[in-house]
């Protein structure tokens, strides 16, 4: 049995990112999660771009987004202490990734399609997901939210879809199959959209 | 099974935000939260690995200098405004130092302009300004920053920003990833800025204010005060194997 915790500090506010996010902090490798140094090998797995439009309301592109995404590689291993099985992940998957919207709204990653892996303590699988953070001048913090895959069977018990309150919210969660141009050849292209308000609004969860 | 072994496969949690603690999603004076703030409040929190686990460095490593926003590289000439040295440490909640956090920082130069293609508000830029480094911090959690006191600049409205330093952390896990603003004690325009007003509770934006220390010039050769800064960053508890 754990000591009970001691009183904890205050954590430090969120204040938005601001509209002058630095570009140098954005460059072309940040959106390749597939490689964690030029020159390194690839990661193993199945070769996605996930991508789409971060959209405001009324439908227009919020050009000054920041999207950033972290998941588990191709087996379900994070790359992190705290992995649940305790197991070393592909050191050639970068796990987390950040790409700036470009005059579209349009932000993209070439990545792994990740793997199911367990929650401790209990005998459910959570289904292959991509954590999602966004951030924009207008949001005051940070918009959270995570991309599922149609079809996966471990979606129907997953503990984050069951707490959004209808099917038509789980379903926007769900990445559509899109072949896009900015996919290289051969690689299996998945949309995204980010709708931060608005008609077709993205659910976000709490943090 | 080791102790760490045990502890990696241990459930994790981690508290909530307490709301009131951070900006309001939404508020007139800051125009563009208007269409762009969710209309279905963010709900469901149910902390997860993947929430836990995260990223704890990013980008290549860090060249010679890059905690030096002064110079644009190590022996340029140093940028106009008054130099400023920010430092402090990167804590948990617990009051845990975290070492090996990557803090990326950026900021509008001393006229209170971003060289950014986006702003372009009439304030010169300064050739010797790139506005932007990083920093990791060290084994007691310590960072350091030598820079420029930043100039207020206008918003749509017009509302003005009151002079500030973004930063933004990687904690470690996905849930305590940090992005925020810090401010400077004293300042005639913080009481009006928008941003920073987002924070209702007094108690909360003071939480953002950095702390002038020490004897000018003293802390680093060129620099007229030191400001001292602590980031709290939110901890996994690792939850018993009992009743969660």
């Amino acid at each position: 049995m754990k000591a009970p915790t001691k009183r904890r500090r205050a954590p430090t506010p969120f204040q938005t990112v601001g509209p002058f996010f630095p570009h140098a902090f954005c460059p072309p490798e940040a959106r390749d999660l597939t490689r964690v140094r030029a020159g390194d090998g690839r990661a193993q797995g199945q070769i996605i771009h996930v991508g789409g439009r971060v959209l405001e309301k009324g439908g227009g592109p919020v050009t000054d987004a920041v999207v950033e995404i972290w998941h588990a590689d191709a087996e379900g291993v994070f790359p992190h202490p705290a992995d649940p099985r305790g197991l070393k992940a592909d050191p050639a998957f970068a796990g987390f990734g950040r790409a700036a919207a470009d005059a579209e709204g349009r932000y993209g990653f070439l990545t792994v399609k990740p793997g199911a892996y367990p929650l401790p303590a209990t005998n459910l699988w959570r289904p292959p997901h991509i954590n999602v953070a966004v951030y924009a001048a207008g949001i005051t913090r940070r918009l959270v939210t995570v991309m599922y895959f149609p079809g996966e069977a471990l979606n129907d018990t997953d503990p984050l879809l069951a707490t959004l309150e209808s099917e038509a919210l789980r379903e926007r969660l769900m990445a559509v199959p899109e072949k896009s141009r900015r996919a290289p050849q051969g690689v299996t292209g998945w949309r995204f959209d980010i709708v931060l308000m608005g008609r077709g609004e993205t659910p976000f969860f709490a943090e | 099974m080791t102790a760490k072994r045990r502890a990696a496969r241990a459930p994790h949690t981690f508290q909530a935000y307490a709301d009131g603690d951070q900006p309001r999603w939404v508020y007139g004076l800051y125009g563009r939260t208007k269409t762009r703030h969710p209309r279905r409040a963010p709900s469901g929190f149910a902390p997860t690995p993947a929430e836990v686990t995260g990223p704890a460095f990013f980008g290549p490593p860090l060249a010679a200098g890059e905690n030096d926003l002064t110079r644009r590289g190590p022996g340029k000439p140093r940028a106009i405004g008054d130099v400023i040295l920010v430092t402090g440490r990167v804590l948990a909640d617990d009051g845990r130092p975290l070492e090996g956090v990557l803090i990326e920082a950026w900021q509008a130069n001393a006229a209170g302009r971003y060289r950014h293609r986006k702003d372009d508000h009439d304030a010169p830029l300064d050739a010797n300004f790139d506005g932007h480094g990083r920093a990791v911090t060290d084994g007691d959690g310590g960072y350091a920053f030598l820079t420029i006191k930043p100039g207020p600049y206008p918003m749509p409205g017009p509302v003005w920003r009151t002079p500030h330093l973004h930063f933004s952390l990687f904690g470690g896990g996905f849930f305590n990833r940090l992005i925020t603003q810090t401010y400077f004690p004293g300042e005639p325009l913080n009481g009006k800025d928008p941003i920073f007003n987002g924070i209702r509770a007094e108690r909360a934006r003071r939480r953002l204010m950095m702390t002038p220390e020490g004897e000018p010039g003293a802390a680093h050769p060129e620099c007229s005060m030191r400001y001292s800064f602590d980031f709290v960053l939110r901890g996994a508890v690792e939850t018993p194997f009992e009743g969660r």
